[in-house]
C-alpha cells in the first residue's frame, strides 16, 4: 500500500510525495497545512481506478519525499467540477430596487447549480419593490421575502437573511446586490472552489458593468453618462486585474456578488453595521479568524454603475472614506499592511508631483524632466494598455479612451482630490450623510 | 522562490537607498513607484498563469 500526498490547486492536484506508510504521509500533510497549503493524503488504490505501476517499470511519478513536482505527469481522473452535496442559499438585500430585483432573482433561478432558498430582504423600500417581490414569491416556491420594520441598511439586511438561514441545512450562501446580474455558472464555479479549499471563507466574482441603458435628457447628459460608463468599465476591469494578482488573498470580498461559507460568516457574527464599506470590514475579520478570501475570474457578475457625476463621486467618496475608516480602526497588521503601503504609494506620488512642481528650478526654465519619471510614465502607460485584456467585449471607444490618456488622467486627478478629502473626513471624524 | 520576488525588491531598495544617500528625494520616489509598478505587473501575470492552470 502506498500513500500519496497531494496539494490542491485549481487545476490538476499536484503530487507532492509518496510514502509506504501512512504516518510520514500524514506528518507531511500536517506540515504543509501549517504552511497554509491545502494538502491531503490518498491511499494508492483509491486513485480513481488507476492501476499500480507494473513491476520493474519506472513509476509514472518518481517518489521523492519532501520535494514538489509541479509538472508531475501522474494521470489521475480530474476531480468532479463541484460537489453536489453543498447546499447553497442566496441572500439579497434590497432597498428601492423595483426595476432590478426581479432580474437578479431570475438570474439566480437560472443557475446551473441549485440555489435554495433565495432570501430577499426588503429593507424598508418606499417604491414598488414589495409588490414585485410578492408577485415573484407567488410563482417561485424557493423565494423567501423578509421585510424589515426599520431601515437596517445593507449590513443589517444581510444579517437578517443570515439569521433566517442559521438553522437551515445550508453550507454556502451567495450574498449579492439586487441591482446585479449573474452568469449562469457562477454558483457552480464557486462550489468548485469550496470543494478544493477547506478553509475558504468566501470567493468573490468579477465586477463587470451592465450595458448602458438608453437615457433620455439633453445631449450633454447623454455624453456624460457614456463617458462615465466607459470609464467605470475600464475601472472595473482594473479591479479584476488587481484581484487576479492577489486571487488567493483578495483585499475585499465585494458586495456585488460573493459566495461565503455560512459557517465562516456565522463564526464572525456576519456583517457589522455602521460601516460605509462593510464588505472590507467583514473580509478583514474573516481573515483574522483564519478564513481565506479568494477570487474567481470565472464567476462573472455585472452591476449597474452611476451615470451622473454627482452619484459617481458620492459613491467613490463613500468607498474611499469607508476604506480609510476601516484601516484606521483595524490598525497595521499583516492583513492591512499592503493597503497601508498602497496609501503610502499614493501619497508618495502626490509628494513627487508636488515636489517637482514646487522646488525644481528647471521646471520654470522649461527643461525636460529627468529620464526616470519619463520611464515611470511610459511604463505605466504600457502596463495600462496591457490591462485592457481584462475588459470584456472591448470596443474601439475603450481603447481610444485609454490610449489618449487625458480622459482617464482628468478623472484620476479628481479622484485624487477625493482621496485627500476622504483622509480629512476620516481623520477628523467628520459626520456625513449618505 | 522565483527570481523577481528577490531581485525586484532588492534592486528597488538598493536604488532607493542610493537616491536617498545622494539627496535625490524625487528620484527616490520615482524608484519606489517604478518598483511598485513592476511588482504589480509581475503579480498580475503570475496570477493569470496560476488561474489558467
Amino acid at each position: 500500500m502506498k500513500f500519496r500526498v497531494y496539494r490542491k490547486t485549481l487545476g490538476r492536484d499536484l503530487l507532492v510525495a509518496e510514502f509506504s506508510h501512512l504516518g510520514p504521509a500524514q506528518a507531511l500533510q500536517n506540515r504543509m497545512r501549517l504552511q497554509g497549503l491545502d494538502a491531503y493524503v490518498q491511499p494508492d488504490p483509491e486513485i480513481n481506478g488507476s492501476t499500480p505501476d507494473p513491476p520493474g517499470q519506472k513509476p509514472r511519478c518518481a517518489p521523492d519525499r519532501g520535494r514538489t513536482f509541479p509538472q508531475c505527469p501522474l494521470k489521475t481522473r480530474r476531480p468532479p467540477p463541484c460537489d453536489p452535496s453543498f447546499k447553497v442559499a442566496a441572500v439579497i438585500p434590497a432597498h428601492n430596487e423595483e426595476s432590478t430585483v426581479r432580474q437578479a432573482v431570475e438570474d439566480i433561478l437560472r443557475q446551473s447549480y441549485p440555489v435554495e432558498p433565495i432570501v430577499v430582504v426588503n429593507d424598508c423600500s418606499t417604491d414598488r419593490t414589495a409588490d414585485v417581490l410578492a408577485q415573484l414569491a407567488a410563482h417561485v416556491p424557493q423565494l423567501r421575502v423578509i421585510s424589515t420594520e426599520v431601515p437596517r441598511l445593507r449590513a443589517g439586511a444581510v444579517n437578517c437573511g443570515l439569521q433566517y438561514l442559521a438553522d437551515k441545512p445550508v453550507d454556502l450562501v451567495m450574498v449579492a446586490d439586487a441591482d446585479s446580474r449573474f452568469d449562469r455558472n457562477l454558483v457552480k464555479e464557486a462550489v468548485r472552489y469550496f470543494w478544493r479549499y477547506e478553509r475558504l471563507g468566501g470567493v468573490c466574482s468579477t465586477s463587470g458593468v451592465v450595458e448602458l441603458p438608453e437615457s433620455g435628457g439633453s445631449w450633454f447628459r447623454r455624453i456624460v453618462a457614456a463617458y462615465l460608463w466607459h470609464l467605470q468599465r475600464l475601472d472595473c476591469a482594473g479591479f479584476d486585474a488587481t484581484r487576479t494578482a492577489s486571487w488567493q488573498d483578495v483585499q475585499i470580498l465585494h458586495g456585488l456578488c460573493t459566495v461565503f461559507r455560512l459557517q465562516a460568516l456565522l463564526s464572525v457574527n456576519g456583517y457589522t453595521s455602521g460601516h460605509l464599506l462593510e464588505d472590507y470590514d467583514l473580509t478583514l475579520r474573516l481573515k483574522k479568524a483564519g478564513w481565506r478570501a479568494m477570487f474567481s475570474p470565472r464567476m462573472r457578475a455585472w452591476t449597474i454603475v452611476p451615470t451622473t457625476f454627482r452619484s459617481f463621486f458620492r459613491q467613490r467618496l463613500r468607498w474611499m472614506r469607508g476604506g480609510v475608516d476601516i484601516l484606521l480602526q483595524h490598525g497595521v497588521n499583516r492583513f492591512t499592511r499592503g493597503d497601508f503601503f498602497a496609501h503610502a504609494l499614493f501619497l508618495m506620488l502626490l509628494a513627487g508631483v508636488a515636489g517637482y512642481l514646487a522646488v525644481s528650478p528647471k521646471w520654470r526654465a522649461g527643461y525636460s524632466p529627468h529620464p526616470l519619471p519619463i520611464a515611470l510614465a511610459v511604463m505605466c502607460f504600457v502596463w495600462s494598455m496591457y490591462r485592457l485584456k481584462f475588459v470584456p467585449k472591448i470596443s474601439v471607444k475603450d481603447v481610444l479612451l485609454r490610449a489618449t490618456v487625458i480622459p482617464e488622467l482628468a478623472m484620476a486627478v479628481a479622484l485624487s482630490a477625493l482621496q485627500l478629502m476622504s483622509y480629512y473626513l476620516s481623520i477628523f471624524r467628520r459626520p456625513q450623510k449618505w | 522562490m522565483s527570481y523577481p520576488k528577490v531581485a525586484l525588491p532588492a534592486t528597488g531598495g538598493g536604488a532607493f537607498l542610493l537616491c536617498l544617500l545622494f539627496q535625490r528625494y524625487l528620484l527616490a520616489i520615482c524608484v519606489v513607484l517604478i518598483a511598485a509598478t513592476l511588482w504589480g505587473a509581475y503579480k498580475t501575470l503570475q496570477g493569470m498563469r496560476s488561474l489558467r492552470e
